[in-house]
Order: structure tokens, then C-alpha cells, then sequence
């Protein structure tokens, strides 16, 4: 398999770990390049195990979030993570901030991305927001008209795949595909517990991995497969040139 | 790539040709093995010479027909218990039918897709007897064929395949079982036009110029990576 470039973007630091973090240690343990952008700390609305202890400043909420995020994006062995520090809950994407991304999209030329589901999350706006506003810098990065600092322009073809979100059912996620992690769990387990701001995540997504992994294994026929991420797909499949594969 | 068998279930045997003749082409060109089984008679036994002799010449090496009364198809429960004794002897890893959403303008191919499905399901459940054939594994992988109106039933492409190379193959089957019928011909041209246009355009095929499209009735699992 050639080298990959994959692209991860999230709302809140945490994202990408609960998420994705067996994919990405995957894909980084393979030799593919993988980069991160958090779009926010998730100060206001994804740190609540934090302002329950005595003297909390956003300040220090930000040091610690930030601490967190790096420590896991190295333990999952992310090749770049950068923190562009919005405000979230609500998260606010300018026209300036998706030109932003969408230059960033430019820059790195991935081959596939990871971001939150197209679907409406009726529990978490900030997962739709990121979500409308990659497709929306997409969108941009793939017209050659737009300007994005003279670099070249994408590809109109990039494949995104969107994460299951925490409440999949009532998120209208289907999942599309499946990715078998159970070699590089213990190190998304070692990532997410590096969360201590939210440290009641871990157990259920553990617990998730565990049931994608069952239907992996049972209806998908990956033996073996104890721990899986599922993903939804948005477009279909042209590269492959088979059914099965 | 390990050798596959793909079976083709479908209403009539031009289905599977008009639908799917580019990747049989394909799939027999390296050297898989094609089956495909006929539910219905509408196409009438004075043809049956003929369709055995075209699938033949695209790749298809085993042909059946169920003889079924077709408009409406008559599909009974004994009619279900003996497609799955054919899955568990057949054994495909995976199989192509009709669109699982009901189609409108061609019920047939619903109720086809939903005796396959149905009969899948004896197939996959232990308990079954099916001539005590081995139970067929829960994970075989469906594919649905492109409907003539997609929009209307609710069809979405889920896998497209570049079918360039076997054009000529699957058109001068098309021309023998549909001769003078240039209005389908044009259709059927179009579609893989426009499906090709899909697949270099937004698939980052190059150099595809005809493609057929599949709706998938299941996420991927097998490949264990999102871009392959």
C-alpha cells in the first residue's frame, strides 16, 4: 500500500481520540502521515471535569487541554496536531477561519479525510458546525478560482468519512466502513486516558469499539477483529475497481 | 486477488447483461468464476438458447433459470428454501440482484431482491435443513443494479466499477438479445457515460470512459482501510 496522507479535523481536542484514535495509531504505525487540527479546546462545553475543581481558570483550562491533547496525539503517534483555539459551545466559523482551513487543505493535499458526521447531531451543534464548515473549506480549496495563497489547487475527488458520534441512532449515522484497531487499541486506551478533563469518556467507548468489532468480525467476516472504529461514508466507491476486496 | 465466484440473481437474464455485462466481462477476464440464476420466465422459452449463448460468450459459466411465472413474480416460500439450497451450494462471496428498494415501474425486481434477501436468510441459519449443504457463512456481501429511474426509488451508488476495456464485449451481447432497439441501447450508453464521468471525475479514475454503478446493501468491512 502507497503512503498515505490522512487528515484528521475536530471540533474539540477529544474528538479525534475517542473518534478515531484506533485509526489513527493504525495508520501511523503503518508509515502513513497523519495530521490533526482541533478546532477548539472545548473550554466552555468539553472540559466539565475540570471546572469542577476548586480555582479553575480558562487559562489553565486551555494549558491542560492542550497538555492532554499533544500527550495522546503522541501516544497515537500523530505526525502534526495543531490547536487553532476557537471558541466552543458554540463553535464560530468565520468566512476567514474556513478560508483558513481551506488553505490548510491545500497545504497538506490529503488523501482522505476524518472529520464529524454529515448528519444533524442533535446533542453536540459544534460536531455539525466543523462538519459543514470542512465541506464548506473543501469546497473552496478544491476551485481554482480561490486564491489560498498560490497554492496548488485540490483535488476534486478526496474521500471524507465521518465519525460515529456519541449517540449514533438518534444522529442518523450509518455506518459505511469499518476499521479493524485491535492491534493498536491498548494505545488508543493509553490516548483516551490521557483525557482526565473528561474522564468518564473512556469506558464507553470502549464498550463501542468492542460492539463494532463484533459486527466487523460476525457480519463482515474479519476474523479476529476484537476492537473496530465504524465511519460513515459520503461518497461512493470508484477507486477499487471490485466489489470485494 | 484470490479467484471469487460472483452469483447474479435476476428477473431475466437481460437484466444482468443490460445491468451488470461489464463487470461479468471483467470478473471472467481474470479468471473468476460468474453464476447466474433466472427467477422468472418472462422472457419465454424460445429465447433460452439464445441468452445461454450470449451470457456464455460474456463470461458467465453457469446459467440457470427458475422458470418462475414472471408480471407479477410468483415466489413462494418451497421457491425461497430452494434458492438457498443454491446459495449453500454455490457458496459466491458475494452476490449482485436487483435494488433492494421496491421499484416502482418494475416490481418484479423488488420482489426479487426481496426473495434473494429472504432466501439468504434460510441460507445463513443452521437450523435449516437445505439438504444438509453446509450453512452459508452470515457476511456475503449484496450488491444491488443500477434501476432505470434511480431517483425515484431511492437508489444511492455505493460501489462504481470501471467497465472501459469490456465495452464491446457487453454491447454485442446487448445487440443480440435487444437488436434495433436503439432508444434502450442509447439509454444504456448514457448511464455508463455518466457513471464514468462519477468515477474519474469524483472517483479519481483516470482514464474511465464507462462504469457501472451498484447501490452496497452493507458497510465495508473486509479491506481494514478507508481509501484502497
Amino acid at each position: 500500500m502507497e503512503k498515505q496522507k490522512m487528515l484528521v479535523v475536530c471540533a474539540h481536542v477529544g474528538d479525534f481520540i475517542w473518534r478515531s484514535g484506533g485509526s489513527i495509531a493504525k495508520y501511523a504505525r503503518e508509515g502513513h502521515e497523519v495530521t490533526v487540527i482541533a478546532l477548539t479546546y472545548g473550554i466552555r462545553g468539553e472540559s466539565n471535569g475540570y471546572w469542577k475543581r476548586g480555582g479553575s481558570s480558562a487559562d489553565e483550562c486551555r494549558e491542560i487541554r492542550r497538555r492532554e491533547g499533544e500527550e495522546a496525539a503522541r501516544i497515537l503517534g500523530v505526525s502534526r496536531i495543531e490547536f487553532w483555539d476557537y471558541q466552543d459551545y458554540p463553535l464560530l466559523m468565520t468566512d476567514e477561519r474556513i478560508e483558513r482551513l481551506a488553505c490548510k487543505i491545500r497545504e497538506i493535499r490529503p488523501d482522505f479525510i476524518l472529520t464529524h458526521d454529515k448528519e444533524p447531531d442533535p446533542y453536540n451543534m459544534d460536531h455539525n458546525l466543523a462538519s459543514d464548515a470542512l465541506r464548506t473549506a473543501y469546497t473552496i480549496a478544491s476551485g481554482a478560482g480561490a486564491v489560498c495563497n498560490g497554492l496548488p489547487v485540490a483535488p476534486r475527488q478526496t474521500p471524507m468519512f465521518g465519525f460515529e458520534p456519541h449517540m449514533t441512532e438518534i444522529s442518523s449515522f450509518t455506518p459505511g466502513i469499518y476499521i479493524d484497531i485491535t492491534d493498536v487499541f491498548e494505545q488508543k486506551k493509553q490516548a483516551m486516558a490521557c483525557c482526565t478533563t473528561q474522564a468518564n469518556m473512556s469506558a464507553h467507548y470502549i464498550r463501542k469499539a468492542e460492539i463494532r468489532a463484533s459486527e466487523c468480525a460476525n457480519r463482515g467476516g474479519v476474523s479476529g477483529c476484537r476492537y473496530a472504529e465504524a465511519f460513515s461514508t459520503w461518497g461512493a466507491v470508484c477507486m477499487h475497481g471490485h466489489f470485494v476486496w | 486477488m484470490k479467484k471469487q465466484t460472483m452469483l447474479i440473481v435476476t428477473v431475466r437474464a437481460s437484466d444482468a447483461v443490460e445491468g451488470c455485462g461489464g463487470v461479468i466481462a471483467k470478473y471472467a477476464a481474470e479468471g473468476h468464476h460468474v453464476e447466474l440464476i433466472v427467477l422468472s420466465d418472462a422472457e419465454g422459452a424460445k429465447r433460452e438458447p439464445l441468452l445461454r449463448e450470449v451470457l456464455k460468450g460474456l463470461g458467465v459459466s453457469a446459467l440457470e433459470f427458475a422458470d418462475r411465472p414472471g408480471m407479477p413474480l410468483e415466489w413462494s416460500d418451497e421457491d425461497c428454501e430452494w434458492l438457498a439450497c443454491r446459495f449453500r451450494s454455490i457458496r459466491p462471496d458475494f452476490i449482485v440482484t436487483h435494488a433492494k428498494e421496491p421499484d416502482l415501474r418494475s416490481p418484479d425486481r423488488g420482489y426479487a431482491s426481496a426473495a434473494v434477501m429472504k432466501s439468504y436468510f434460510i441460507a445463513s441459519a443452521a437450523g435449516a435443513p437445505c439438504e444438509g449443504l453446509p450453512v452459508s457463512p452470515r457476511q456475503t456481501p449484496m450488491f444491488g443494479l443500477e434501476p432505470t429511474h434511480s431517483e425515484e426509488i431511492g437508489w444511492v451508488p455505493g460501489v462504481l466499477i470501471d467497465v472501459t476495456p469490456f465495452l464491446d464485449q457487453k454491447m454485442t451481447a446487448f445487440d443480440r438479445l435487444f437488436p434495433g432497439d436503439e432508444h434502450r441501447r442509447e439509454r444504456c450508453m448514457e448511464q455508463m457515460k455518466n457513471r464514468a464521468v462519477h468515477c474519474s471525475g469524483r472517483g479519481g479514475v483516470t482514464g474511465c470512459k464507462f462504469a457501472e454503478a451498484f447501490s452496497s446493501f452493507g458497510p465495508i468491512y473486509a479491506h481494514g482501510h478507508f481509501v484502497w
